[in-house]
């Protein structure tokens, strides 16, 4: 059975159609919501909140055909919203760190790694939405822009601006120095 | 586009390594939540039973408050009178759209509810309240209305109230994706541009602020756009053509497109950040494949040109100023006219991405006010001293400055 059968079945409220929808996208969105939040326990709030959302509004689902980009759309949107709960809220969850680099090639990229983790930090949720979208899930610009619903120039104006934050903040962390005493000195 | 660069690659490999997926284990949990949820039936989705390519649609809406939050709402509609009266009760004191004009107070939000809060005083007043989220309120150029984004039921609804007179809210008819990058005031009040999605069509939206009624600009959208001073007659934007993206100039009552710049080579960025009070000189910036950022300030009459070495400026009020984000992201500022753009602060106070939602010159030029997050404490930079300031009033946050006549 192929996606959209899936999809069609499932938004005439076929449990088992959207049970196999979901295992086959889940660790994705997963990892999306993850990289977006830098928060598990967050990210897992998004993920459901996108799935509920899914499952509620699929039978207003136009073109089956766009069920990807849809619940990509869904999954951003949760994670923007979860993050506007967290500062809705009076105390703020502390950041928790991602899973740990898996074994592979990182020959002499740890420091790069970990800057570009202080710097990732640094963007706006909106931002690193889009670099997630584009970088992470190998979407274009265009696909970007009809994920997020926004004009391709807006999608192109916040990729170009997340990467040049994401620049600056690499730049300003290597110009810190590693000794805080040694700054006050 | 361009080959990706160093940092690029870095990313993509960072984002593999640290994000591998894996299917959680509580996907089970979330199947049977979701399906113990109710689907909304087919009949429930309006845009199913309606044309897709609706240019106007006219409907005006106010959603069902709870009797509580009325109640409150009038409660506070006393207070926010008396303070926001005397420069909103008097035409004639109203200031001009565009030019300098006097400091009147900061809107912003704060836990899904819009406040003012006043500079001097540091007096703080709720405008809305409500289970709604509300938020980027952004005042009409006369300092009479707030616009302001509402997410009820998952979508984005542009609202606008007269603070003071919370019975007199206007609403979009259907809750569309508005970008919060692109929402700018008419000229005379008459109207709102915002740029997302109405009703499945996306793209560059009017909304009537009397009527709640959106009219879609049938252009070749591809990105931000500004009403170009001082009469609003014509737009300036991103389009999308067979070249790629051009800034272009719509004249509003025939629909006569004139192109204003290109990018400076093939598939670069280009955006427009907006005018010069006199609507004379057009401001918009390219980005070439290095990532170098340059602001071109064109003048409509001579042709004249000038660049500074900044992107995503924002102008002045008295049009000689910009300010911008140099190429290591520190704010900047230089002279309209040409020059180096001078740093302020630190990099803490580097905004990112947009110049509406993020950066504001006080009415009278005096301060700039950054917010380098989103409903995070605002910044108050000094462009006379090259100083940055935190005060206590802006702890909260302020994203829209309101204009009093001087």
């Amino acid at each position: 059975m192929d996606q959209r059968e899936l999809v069609e079945r499932a938004a005439r409220g076929d449990h088992d159609a959207f049970a196999m929808l979901v295992g086959a996208s889940i660790a994705r969105l997963e990892a999306v919501a993850r990289l977006i939040l830098r928060d598990q326990e967050l990210a897992r709030d998004a993920v459901q909140d996108a799935y509920i959302r899914a499952w509620r509004d699929l039978p207003g689902l136009r073109d089956p055909d766009r069920f990807d980009a849809w619940l990509h759309r869904l999954t951003v949107n949760s994670s923007l919203d979860a993050i506007r709960r967290r500062r809705r809220r009076p105390i703020e969850v502390e950041l928790s760190p991602l899973l740990p680099p898996t074994v592979g090639d990182q020959s002499g990229s740890i420091a790069d790694r970990d800057q570009l983790e202080r710097a990732f930090r640094h963007l706006r949720a909106d931002l690193r939405a889009v670099l997630v979208l584009h970088y992470y899930l190998g979407l274009s610009a265009s696909a970007v822009a009809e994920t997020l619903d926004i004009p391709t120039g807006t999608a192109q104006s916040r990729l170009h601006r997340a990467m040049a934050e994401l620049r600056a903040a690499v730049a300003a962390d290597e110009r810190l120095p590693l000794d805080p005493q040694a700054a006050t000195a | 586009m361009n080959r990706p660069d160093t940092l690029e690659r870095e990313l993509t490999a960072w984002f593999a390594e640290t994000a591998s997926p894996r299917v959680p284990d509580y996907a089970d949990d979330i199947v049977r939540l979701a399906v113990g949820t109710r689907q909304r039936p087919r009949w429930g989705f309006a845009d199913r039973w309606l044309p897709s390519r609706v240019t106007t649609l006219a409907r005006r809406s106010s959603p069902p408050r709870p009797w509580r939050t009325v109640g409150l709402l009038a409660a506070l509609a006393l207070a926010v009178a008396a303070v926001v009266g005397p420069s909103v009760g008097s035409l004639a004191r109203l200031p001009r759209p565009y030019g300098l004009a006097a400091n009147g107070l900061v809107a912003y939000a704060e836990r899904g509810d819009i406040y003012l809060v006043d500079p001097i005083s540091g007096e703080r007043m709720p405008i809305t309240s409500g289970p709604e989220e509300d938020r980027e309120p952004r005042w009409s150029l006369d300092g009479t209305r707030l616009a302001f984004l509402r997410a009820s039921g998952g979508r984005d609804q542009l609202a606008i109230i007269e603070p003071g007179r919370p019975d007199r809210l206007v609403t979009t008819d259907a809750g569309p994706y508005v970008d919060t990058d692109g929402i700018e005031w008419s000229p005379d009040g008459g109207s709102i541009m915002f740029v997302g999605d109405h009703r499945g069509v996306g793209g560059l939206h009017i909304m009537d602020t009397t009527s709640g009624a959106v009219t879609n600009v049938a252009v070749d959208f591809d990105g931000e756009a500004h009403w170009r001073p001082p009469d609003g007659r014509q737009l300036m934007f991103v389009a999308h053509t067979a070249d790629g993206a051009v800034v272009q100039l719509l004249t509003l009552a025939d629909g006569s497109v004139t192109e204003l710049g290109r990018p400076s080579e093939p598939d670069g960025f280009i955006r427009p950040t907006g005018w010069t009070p006199d609507g004379r000189r057009a401001v918009y910036m390219t980005a070439d494949g290095n990532g170098t950022e340059t602001t071109h300030v064109l003048d409509l009459e001579t042709g004249d040109e000038v660049r500074i070495g900044a992107g995503f400026a924002h102008v002045s009020n008295d049009g000689g100023r910009v300010v911008g984000l140099d190429r290591q992201g520190y704010v900047c500022v230089a002279p309209s006219t040409g020059g180096d753009c001078v740093r302020i602060g630190t990099r803490d106070a580097a905004y990112a991405g947009t110049t509406r939602a993020s950066v504001d010159w006080s009415p009278d030029d005096r301060w700039i006010v950054v917010r380098p997050e989103p409903e995070v404490g605002a910044i108050l930079l000094d462009p006379t001293t090259m100083t940055t300031e935190r005060p206590a009033w802006l702890a909260l946050g302020g994203s829209s400055w309101q204009r009093r006549a001087p």
